[in-house]
């Protein structure tokens, strides 16, 4: 971009130079050509008053060689490189130029009428094939008695003579009535155009110096013609590419090696700005997706102190925040069920709490103390341990909700905080399913040679609080109500033997239930604060009672 | 006897004076020249050839005067009989040097004052163009003519030739700035006892003022 502006730029100053030039030099050429005239005409009639020349004159009588060789004298004298003499009668009495000639007609009569007239003439004669700069001025003995005639000639040595001063070529230009112009001489071997020398015919007529731009031989010229007279003209001419060479040479040159520069730069630039913002954010993006897929403990390393550095901290800092936030989730996971700890991350940690229909399930193991006064505490734990992670596995994997541990007993609630349309069988189904799970536990404790366990389960279900009890610091998800209680003692129910029930449910989870169970009658229990009795049911875990 | 002698004497005596004034009484030709513009010609040049015999001789030393003057030839134009000694006087304080290349006299004065120069016999018919060699300005014409019979018209174009014999006479016109178609010869008729009138026209070009010295603010440029 930046070349083609400065080519455009140095092209058309180059072209105003020159314009501006060539119209300077057509003026120094008319001037030029003016003095010559000048110098011509003092020197003519300086000559028209020398006494010995006019002494000649009329001594001549038809001596042809004394007065041709009397003219190469005084035409050496004055420094003009042509000199006639023309009689009053319009006849060449003799011409240095063409020294055989005598008493034929002169080639410029009308010239020969204006000096009379004015007292003197010039103008720029063809003579053949040449233009001659003439000046005629009357010789004077003492009246007009003859006319002398000095010139030069317009030929090659002029032109070359004046392109030393001009920058410019230089031809004479011969224009001749409805023919093409010719060219009398010329510095350069270019030869112009048929159609530029007719079309310069065409501007003869205004009498004014004229420009004109020409391709010349597939090169631009710049031209100007100055009118000398009605049939000559002189042409100077320029060639735009030629002057613009010495430029666009190194122009070229400069542009091509800034061209590599800037390529240069801008690949190191690219490079540089690759390693430090590029590859960085790669780094960045691939952290990103790290944290996505759950990798909280992927940290960046970036070490710049720009503003991706900063980033790169921040981002840091970011996924430390985040691993601790799955930190605390994953611990209070561990505290709670994961989705109670989802829902208490999900909202906004509040005491607020609501009533909903739950079931809630309560289990117990039966003399656990007795298991746990024949072992070391590190092998009790491990058992309880055991324990609670199995019966915790069938009540998440039935939809339930661990509630909390208390020593050996489990609180599980099914329907809080999330509702599902079957609660109570879940509920039921669990209670069956952690009979059997005993069944492993039995296994690994008749391995160590201990007796086998036995638990005792209570469900009900009812309306009841649920929300966060506690205080802000410390608090439990759960649920607090008289269904509660009814569970619990339900599930303290089981130690009597009358019942041999491991499993009791009140009435209110049975009508709750969607499947078949098989249950026994118990009988009815009465609830403190409450009239009207509940009737309780022993669940039998055994006989074909899974319903999945 | 005597008295008859005495009487025709007498009579002779009273008779003379009219005899010889009309013997000697000539007549005259005056000629009125005119431009072509209609304004009256000076310095014109006419002269009468008889068309019988030929004119008389000049009468030998015989002298006229072409004077310089305020670096001028005085007067412009002169007319002499061929055979006439011209006089130059240079009445300036300065030198001249009058020279002529014309056929008719080539000659020159080389530079002199006063009257210091020798008179110059023009004894060829023809134009005399007098120059100054060091005064390109200064131009005079002597027309050196075959005839006593001539005259130069004034500032009022008219020409005086005195006492012509009576007889038929070829009129020539002659004048320094005569340009184009010269004006035609004429025949004229000189009776006695009466003058005789001719009218020219001649086309004469202008004068110009190149044949002034130079003023002091500048001079004639060439």
């Amino acid at each position: 971009m930046g070349f083609i502006s400065v080519y455009t730029a140095i092209i058309r100053d180059t072209r105003n130079r020159i314009y501006q030039e060539l119209v300077r030099d057509a003026s120094a050429f008319e001037k030029l050509q003016r003095d010559r005239v000048q110098q011509l005409s003092i020197a003519g009639t300086t000559l028209s008053g020398d006494f010995a020349f006019k002494s000649l004159f009329a001594s001549s009588h038809g001596d042809h060689s004394s007065l041709l060789a009397a003219l190469e004298n005084f035409k050496m004298r004055i420094g003009a490189e042509a000199l006639m003499l023309v009689s009053t009668d319009y006849e060449i009495k003799a011409d240095t130029l063409r020294p055989e000639l005598t008493g034929v007609p002169v080639d410029f009569p009308d010239l020969i009428d204006e000096a009379d007239e004015n007292g003197s003439a010039n103008s720029v004669v063809l003579i053949g094939n040449t233009a001659y700069q003439y000046v005629i001025v009357p010789l004077k003995a003492p009246n007009t008695v003859a006319w002398i005639c000095p010139g030069f000639i317009m030929d090659d040595a002029l032109a070359h003579d004046f392109r030393k001063t001009a920058r410019a070529e230089v031809a004479f230009i011969h224009f001749v009535k409805n023919e093409k112009p010719g060219i009398l001489a010329s510095t350069s071997e270019v030869t112009l155009p048929d159609n530029l020398l007719n079309s310069l015919t065409g501007t003869m007529k205004n009498g004014k110096s004229n420009s004109f731009e020409e391709i010349i031989n597939g090169e631009q010229y710049l031209l100007q013609l100055i009118h000398l007279s009605d049939d000559v003209g002189v042409l100077l001419y320029r060639s735009l590419p030629k002057e613009l060479e010495p430029f666009i040479g190194p122009l070229r040159l400069t542009m091509l090696a800034l061209l590599s520069i800037s390529i240069l730069a801008a690949s190191i630039g690219a490079v540089w700005i690759s390693g430090t913002v590029t590859s960085p954010v790669r780094t960045l993006v691939e952290g990103v997706r790290r944290i996505a897929s759950g990798d909280y403990g992927h940290t960046v390393k970036i070490d710049q102190s720009d503003e991706i550095g900063e980033l790169a901290k921040s981002f840091n800092d970011m996924t430390k925040g985040l691993e601790e936030r799955d930190k605390v989730r994953d611990l209070l996971g561990k505290v709670v069920s994961p989705e109670i700890a989802k829902e208490l991350m999900k909202r906004k940690i509040a005491l607020t709490g609501e009533e909903l229909r739950a079931t809630i399930l309560f289990s117990d193991i039966r003399g656990f103390t007795s298991i746990s006064e024949k072992l070391p505490p590190g092998a009790v734990l491990e058992i309880l341990n055991k324990y609670l992670t199995i019966m915790g596995v069938v009540v998440e994997k039935n939809g339930g909700v661990v509630d909390k541990y208390v020593g050996d007993s489990i609180m599980a609630l099914f329907g809080v905080p999330v509702s599902l349309e079957d609660d109570a069988d879940r509920a039921m189904n669990t209670a069956i399913q952690m009979i059997e799970a005993l069944e492993e536990i039995n296994i690994y404790l008749r391995s160590k040679n201990l007796k086998d366990m036995r638990i005792g389960i209570g469900i009900n279900t009812d309306i009841v609080v649920a929300g966060n009890v506690g205080s802000n610091n410390r608090f439990n998800y759960t649920v607090i109500g008289d269904g509660v209680n009814l569970a619990a003692r339900l599930e303290q129910l089981t130690k009597t033997p009358e019942f041999s029930a491991s499993i009791i449910v009140s009435e209110k989870t049975l009508k709750s239930t969607k499947n078949q169970y098989n249950t026994r009658h118990l009988g009815e229990v009465y609830i403190r604060g409450k009239e009207i009795p509940v009737s309780i049911y022993a669940l039998d875990p055994h006989k074909d009672n899974r319903n999945e | 006897m005597k008295t008859k002698f005495f009487i025709f004497i007498i009579l002779l005596i009273i008779a003379m004076p009219p005899v010889i004034s009309m013997a000697a009484e000539l007549p005259h030709v005056i000629a009125y020249v005119i431009s072509n513009d209609n304004l009256p010609v000076s310095d014109a040049v006419i002269y009468l050839m008889p068309e019988n015999g030929t004119a008389p001789a000049v009468p030998p030393n015989t002298h006229a005067t072409m004077d310089q003057i305020n670096k001028q030839y005085f007067p412009r134009v002169l007319s002499v009989q061929k055979g006439t000694f011209v006089d130059f006087p240079n009445m300036d304080n300065i030198l001249h040097h009058v020279y002529s290349f014309s056929d008719a006299k080539q000659f020159e004065l080389p530079l002199y004052k006063g009257t210091d120069s020798s008179p110059v016999l023009f004894d060829r018919v023809g134009q005399v163009v007098l120059g100054c060699n060091i005064h390109d300005w200064m131009i005079g014409y002597i027309y050196v003519l075959d005839t006593p019979w001539f005259g130069k018209s004034g500032d009022d174009g008219k020409a005086r030739i005195i006492d012509v014999k009576p007889g038929k006479y070829s009129a020539y016109i002659l004048h320094p700035d005569e340009k184009g178609k010269k004006a035609p010869v004429q025949s004229i008729t000189v009776a006695d006892g009466k003058n005789t009138e001719l009218k020219f026209t001649i086309n004469v070009k202008q004068k110009n003022n190149k044949e002034r010295a130079p003023s002091p603010s500048g001079g004639p440029t060439y």
